[in-house]
């Protein structure tokens, strides 16, 4: 018995350690596979700078929209009851599992030339497929699930209770909503925003598809290495460490925001 | 003054309440669930009632039929919730001030400092609700509430939230303020001890409706039937000795009884079981039952003296002029006995060592499944001895190298022959990663000459050629008749990036044409690029879908079935270029023979028909 006990925690160490193991050591491979000053070299003169503009540039636009659109989204889903919800929500979650070239033959199909929207958009001189536009579109497509999922725990997290008491002090309910639920939700809109930001830096199957890879127009980061990938696999590394370095960055500074203002909320 | 007159229907009850409240606190009691807490909402506008009349000091609050229902916001009510629901982001101050931001600064402070001091809180001013005591955070939310000035204090359960130990104490100085204050106050509880302390007035309620109001002593002496009785403690018992003058229940205090072995044939007496003893300081309790269920305190030293057992059938009675009569308002509907929460059958963890022992054993058994599975797998492979052939393979070249493989495969039934497809780069990559590959066909020279430097092959020969051609929408809407036109008109044109052999095609054909359509042809034609795509399907792609208006594409890629949403417009010949694949021998080849063989049946006549029918061009 006393054997079988050792070999029980030795296996589930044992478990543990290679899963780990296996989901960190590829990203962090990415980085010590070749010297920095290689990948440095590699860097300069290469597409990635435009990329990374791009990337920036989209994805700053795409999270400003997932926030103005999503948040009352995700608010109605944590504090309302209505009809259809469960519908609506398995709805919301279908873009997290729909593969990403469907999303961009998807996108292809409303914003095309030929697609639903394609026509009336082209009344107004307006073409999306090809442009930036694309990229943000793809971008909200594929990140916002993660924000009102996030941002909607977040909600529910705020007790009825103080917006009911909110109210008999003689505040409003649309001011309730700024003075308590956004401030109790703060946090945790924060960490839905960083971790849809990341994704949305990311994206690539629906951009490639619906945006196309167009230097400085429509190839963000993830599509430079992919192109990158067919003529020199180092450049393709060193974009690759850059995008990683990049996301990392945000996750970072958003988790240290998160982690400021939680520690506002408790006993200072 | 507070006129109510409200009705609302819950699941199992209709709540329907009418009362009056003057400057004095009403005492709401009764059991969880009986519709004191949703009185109280509808009071303060968060629930709405389905009909009813709120009045408060003449100011119509709610009203069913003038179809008036005021917010909570405008009805100017203090509530303090049964937890206090302080905003924990703010300090003390700023949760005081929520409510009175919009009066001016001065005015502002004024009312916070007279308020904190009102109630002896100045010293928590900068303090986060987490840091305050149950009573302190109390504090805070009455201050909260009372800075607004309401006309009406609504307290639900205010006391239910702190622990025994500190609950009398808050209890006697919740007391005090509200003695201080002078506005009607509406206060909820299931304690009849809060109810005996905070009230002017006791409202028992039950199922939604008030059984009886009063002032705490006299529903205490006078309980109206046996609920309001449980409620404060009194004793109330149906009279056994049916005698002419003798009223049909009495209500008594449990001190006041008397407890003896022999019956002394008083006109107020009951003979009951003792069901269990408790001693309360100087006095024992008894609870008592026979037809009827009461209590009896008793002096220490009597009990002591007489000895009483559990389960021993005793007689009680009290004096005549201590029972007071009542004539019992029926109990409404008995309530259902609370039906005992199954408690779940002692869940008895197993020892710590089963839980890591029963790991290692799935662990073991999952192992064995996983290496059968892989095992017989393999064992099946090997049955008839089969030789198995691979192939890395340009993606151009994917739907004629499948056809030769099922040529070869008729030839030798022995071989089994796969490939895989990708772009030249990648399929390099692997082999130089060290893939055990048989064959290596390559889309383009210079990758298959870095191989063939590195000593990965030893010769190579070209074994089909290929060749550009734009294609356009079916519908082709701009009107694309030749080459020239991809730098004469406007258009969106898709073709592939520079670092791929289809780029790099494309970009030698518009060189030529440059020569031939005059300076500046080029960058018109660039001019009219939206996308460079990696890999020529992409290409073709979004042609096909509508999206772009050209594109430049190998000639096999356009198969029947792209036929249906493109058309081709060919380059001419001397503008064009020669696309060749080239095959090679691996060097480590594992089936060196095979391969060999494979390689010369594709260069014979045999294989360039199969190319042939893909479309390619003639090698020479």
């Amino acid at each position: 018995m006393l054997f079988l006990q050792r070999a029980g925690q030795f296996v589930f160490f044992f478990l543990v350690l290679v899963i780990v193991t296996y989901l960190v050591l590829p990203l962090i491979s990415v980085f010590i596979s070749k010297s920095p000053t290689v990948l440095w070299e590699k860097l300069n003169g290469s597409l990635a700078y435009e990329a990374l503009m791009l990337s920036l540039q989209t994805t700053i636009i795409s999270i400003l929209f997932i926030i103005l659109f999503c948040t009352p989204l995700a608010y109605c889903l944590a504090k309302k009851e209505f009809i259809g919800k469960k519908a609506l929500e398995v709805g919301l979650k279908m873009p997290i599992v729909a593969p990403t070239a469907v999303v961009g033959v998807g996108l292809l199909l409303v914003f095309g030339q030929n697609g639903f929207l394609g026509g009336t958009l082209s009344l107004f001189d307006v073409e999306i497929p090809f442009t930036s536009i694309a990229v943000v579109l793809a971008q909200i497509f594929m990140a916002s699930p993660f924000y009102i999922n996030t941002a909607r725990q977040s909600f529910e997290a705020v007790d009825d209770q103080l917006l009911a008491v909110s109210r008999t002090l003689g505040v409003s309910a649309f001011k309730t909503f700024w003075r308590v639920t956004i401030p109790l939700a703060l946090p945790g809109l924060i960490s839905g925003v960083a971790l849809s930001w990341a994704l949305a830096l990311g994206e690539f199957g629906a951009t490639m598809m619906f945006a196309g890879n167009m230097p400085g127009k429509t190839q963000t980061l993830p599509l430079a290495i992919f192109t990158a990938m067919e003529s020199d696999a180092d450049v393709a590394t060193a974009i690759s460490a850059l995008l990683l370095s990049v996301s990392f960055l945000v996750l970072l500074f958003v988790s240290l925001v998160e982690k400021y203002m939680k520690n506002k909320l408790a006993a200072n | 003054m507070l006129e109510i007159n409200l009705k609302k229907k819950l699941r199992h009850f209709t709540v329907d309440v009418s009362q009056q409240i003057d400057t004095e606190t009403l005492v709401l009691i009764g059991h969880s669930g009986c519709g004191k807490s949703t009185t109280l909402k509808m009071l303060a506008g968060l629930l709405r009632p389905d009909e009813g009349k709120i009045d408060l000091n003449g100011q119509v609050l709610y009203d069913q039929k003038q179809k008036k229902n005021l917010p909570p916001e405008e009805r100017n009510i203090g509530f303090v919730f049964q937890n206090y629901a302080l905003f924990p982001h703010l300090t003390v101050t700023e949760n005081v001030a929520y409510g009175i931001s919009r009066l001016p600064t001065d005015e502002k402070n004024k009312r916070i400092q007279e308020t904190l001091s009102f109630l002896g809180i100045e010293a928590l001013a900068s303090s986060k609700p987490a840091m305050l005591s149950g009573g302190e955070q109390q504090r805070v939310a009455l201050a909260r509430a009372l800075v607004t000035q309401p006309k009406l204090l609504l307290l639900d359960e205010p006391l239910s939230a702190l622990d025994v130990s500190t609950r009398s104490h808050v209890r006697t100085e919740l007391k005090e303020i509200l003695k201080k204050l002078s506005i009607p106050t509406v206060i909820v509880t299931h304690d009849y001890e809060d109810a005996r302390v905070l009230a002017d007035r006791v409202a028992v309620m039950d199922q939604g409706e008030i059984i009886q109001s009063g002032v705490p002593r006299e529903i205490a002496q006078y309980p109206a039937n046996h609920f309001v009785a449980e409620f404060t403690g009194t004793n109330l018992v149906a009279v056994e000795k049916r005698q002419p003058g003798l009223p049909e229940y009495v209500a008594f205090d449990p001190w006041k009884a008397e407890v003896s072995r022999e019956a002394k044939n008083s006109p107020y007496e009951w003979y009951g079981e003792i069901r269990d003893i408790a001693t309360l300081g100087g006095f024992v309790r008894l609870h008592i039952t026979g037809s009827s269920s009461f209590y009896a305190d008793i002096p220490i030293e009597v009990y002591e003296k007489e000895g009483f057992q559990h389960g021993e059938n005793i007689y009680s009675r009290v004096e005549e002029n201590e029972v007071r009569p009542i004539s019992i308002s029926q109990d409404r509907t008995v309530r259902p006995e609370q039906k005992p929460k199954k408690i779940p059958t002692e869940f008895k963890a197993k020892p710590k060592k089963w839980k890591w022992a029963s790991f290692a054993i799935i662990f073991v058994l999952a192992f064995m499944v996983v290496t059968y599975g892989v095992t017989s797998k393999s064992a099946t492979g090997e049955v008839g001895s089969q030789t198995e052939m691979f192939a890395l393979v340009a993606a151009n070249a994917t739907d004629p190298f499948n056809k030769l493989i099922v040529e070869f495969e008729q030839d030798h039934p022995d071989v089994k022959a796969e490939a895989t497809y990708a772009g030249t780069q990648i399929i390099r990559t692997q082999l130089e990663q060290g893939a055990k590959a048989d064959l290596f066909l390559s889309a383009d020279l210079e990758h298959i000459e870095a191989v063939k430097e590195q000593g990965l092959i030893e010769e190579f020969f070209p074994v089909s050629n290929n060749h550009l051609v734009i294609v356009v929408p079916k519908e082709n809407k701009v009107g694309i008749e030749s080459l020239e036109d991809l730098g004469n008109k406007e258009m969106k044109l898709v073709i592939g990036t520079d670092t791929v052999p289809i780029g790099r095609y494309t970009r030698d054909v518009i060189k030529k044409a440059t020569v031939a359509y005059g300076d500046g042809f080029d960058e018109k034609v660039m001019d009219n690029v939206v996308s460079l795509e990696t890999n020529v399907k992409q290409v073709l792609q979004k042609v096909s879908l509508g999206e772009a208006e050209a594109g430049i594409v190998y000639t096999t890629d356009v198969t029947p079935e792209f036929l249906k949403t493109v058309q081709v417009i060919e380059i001419p010949e001397d503008l064009n270029i020669v696309a060749t694949n080239y095959i090679s021998v691996v060097t480590k080849a594992p089936n060196k023979e095979f391969a060999e063989e494979f390689m010369q049946m594709m260069l014979s006549d045999r294989g360039q028909t199969v190319f042939a029918e893909y479309n390619y061009d003639p090698l020479n």
